[in-house]
């Protein structure tokens, strides 16, 4: 009798931890905002958020992401943010163009100053990134070329601190 | 004699004894995994929560701010000791889970340190994944379902509902992974791996000419989608289909590893495949494991006595 009433308890359980994790993979519609309140907190307390969009809708072009500093000297140098970073810091870089993260760009890129290897004291620091269409299958892309898609820039930099930020965000906007 | 009701394949498929040996491998491959997930994603969280990292610089991290407390916001203080502190924390639970002492203490504090960071920094659905796995620990933990220590060889049995909880979460990334990619016209239209090996931003080495084969890129978005949506949720609960699978998914999970930066996904996914195992499998493992031993450490051994002659 026990054994019987323990395992319909746990039944239970079990039934509501897989509707739960079921109505969370859902997509939003009025029957699941009615039951959202119900099964959410459990999802949210237990970490158990269920978000499975991998690849649902690839970009249909290639991306570029530079860094550009410009040195109290003037000199210009540039290098690839793609070949420095780890994918984990590629993903977080693409999220600042992509969902137009402007203030964490820019906390970015003064974290990123203060760990760049210089002679000259730093005059400005630019996150950019360029971009290729990739036309669809059986059509030969117009240009090999990448164009400037977005750019983050710090400028005016002390040593020690930020004197000044400005920020420029041309063409359109990829979100 | 009348057929099985409902209720009693409702409880074979919960409550049948399964060997404990699988969540014990299980226990000990999350473990380990855990002290290497760590020891990686120290420098993110430093450059996010460090002294001198983006949140004390102005940034707002997570950008959106979740009811649920983490190390990080208990200890509000955002400095490299806290950082560190996460760090050594979430490896020490690696080891300890993966040693099998204090179980249930280990799981705990694993699904602890893993929500404090998948809840703290810009993540991805590996990092969800990792997460998930550490809840479905916790679950087995408190369950007294993760085996003995390491020095005792687990020989017991189990209800099978903590094994089958992993196995229903991994069917369900499949699937939902194919089913949001329906909604998608390159998916639709066989057309969204063309895309894929056209990103030379994403890929680990240039696999772009493959681009130039739209036979091949349809063929494969076609088939991933069906392996995503039907082949694998289905045929793995299958006895005869399930090693198919299993062998079929490794691969899919090894070639998109060699070839694209994706991070943490694959890993995990094949931890959770180890709960697809059965004591067949185990037992054949360890029989071939014994007999290539047998076989080579006595040529190993004449091989040594050889060259110290």
């Amino acid at each position: 009798m026990r054994l019987k009433i323990y395992r319909a308890l746990l039944s239970s359980l079990l039934l509501l931890h897989v509707s739960s994790i079921f109505l969370n993979n859902l997509d939003w519609s009025p029957f699941i905002q009615c039951l959202y309140p119900y099964y959410h907190p459990y999802i949210q307390w237990s970490g158990q958020r269920q978000d499975w969009g991998m690849y649902q809708n690839p970009d249909q072009f290639d991306q570029q992401i530079n860094y550009g500093i410009v040195l109290a000297n003037g000199v210009n140098k540039k290098s690839s943010a793609t070949l420095e970073n780890s994918p984990r810091m590629l993903y977080f870089l693409e999220s600042l163009f992509t969902q137009g993260r402007e203030q964490e760009a820019i906390v970015y890129l003064k974290w990123k100053s203060t760990r760049i290897e210089k002679s000259q004291p730093l005059k400005k620091i630019t996150l950019q990134q360029f971009i290729r269409e990739t036309p669809p299958p059986g059509i030969l892309p117009k240009t090999k070329e990448y164009t400037l898609q977005k750019e983050y820039v710090l400028g005016s930099i002390s040593s020690t601190s930020v004197l000044q930020q400005d920020q420029k965000v041309p063409g359109d906007s990829r979100e | 004699m009348s057929d099985p009701s409902w209720a009693t394949y409702w409880d074979r498929f919960w409550f049948a004894p399964k060997p404990q040996a699988i969540l014990t491998i299980m226990r000990m491959s999350y473990g380990t995994y855990l002290i290497f997930y760590f020891w990686k994603l120290q420098p993110v969280m430093e450059m996010f929560f460090g002294t001198n990292g983006l949140v004390a610089l102005g940034g707002r991290f997570p950008q959106q701010p979740s009811p649920v407390p983490t190390i990080f916001t208990v200890l509000s203080d955002r400095s490299d000791t806290v950082v560190w502190l996460v760090t050594l924390l979430g490896m020490f639970s690696g080891a300890i889970l993966a040693t099998g002492v204090f179980n249930r203490v280990a799981a705990l504090l694993a699904w602890v340190c893993v929500s404090s960071v998948v809840t703290a920094i810009p993540v991805n659905s590996g990092d969800f994944l990792v997460q998930c796995y550490a809840a479905l620990m916790l679950f087995a933990g408190l369950a007294g379902h993760l085996g003995k220590p390491v020095w005792q060889y687990s020989t017991g049995e189990h209800p099978a509902w903590s094994l089958r909880l992993f196995q229903i979460q991994i069917v369900f990334v499949y699937f939902f992974s194919g089913w949001h990619k329906l909604a998608s016209n390159a998916w639709y239209n066989g057309s969204a791996f063309h895309y894929v090996v056209s990103q030379e931003f994403w890929s680990r080495f240039n696999i772009t000419w493959l681009a130039d084969y739209p036979v091949f890129t349809s063929a494969l978005t076609t088939f991933v989608l069906f392996f995503e949506l039907l082949l694998f949720p289905v045929l793995i609960w299958l006895p005869a289909t399930r090693r198919l699978m299993l062998v079929c998914g490794l691969i899919f999970h090894l070639m998109i590893f060699a070839t694209l930066k994706v991070f943490v996904f694959h890993q995990i996914v094949i931890l959770f495949y180890l709960a697809f195992l059965t004591s067949d499998d185990i037992s054949q493992f360890k029989n071939h494991l014994e007999s290539v031993l047998k076989r080579r450490i006595p040529i190993l051994l004449n091989n040594l006595r050889s060259c110290h002659k």
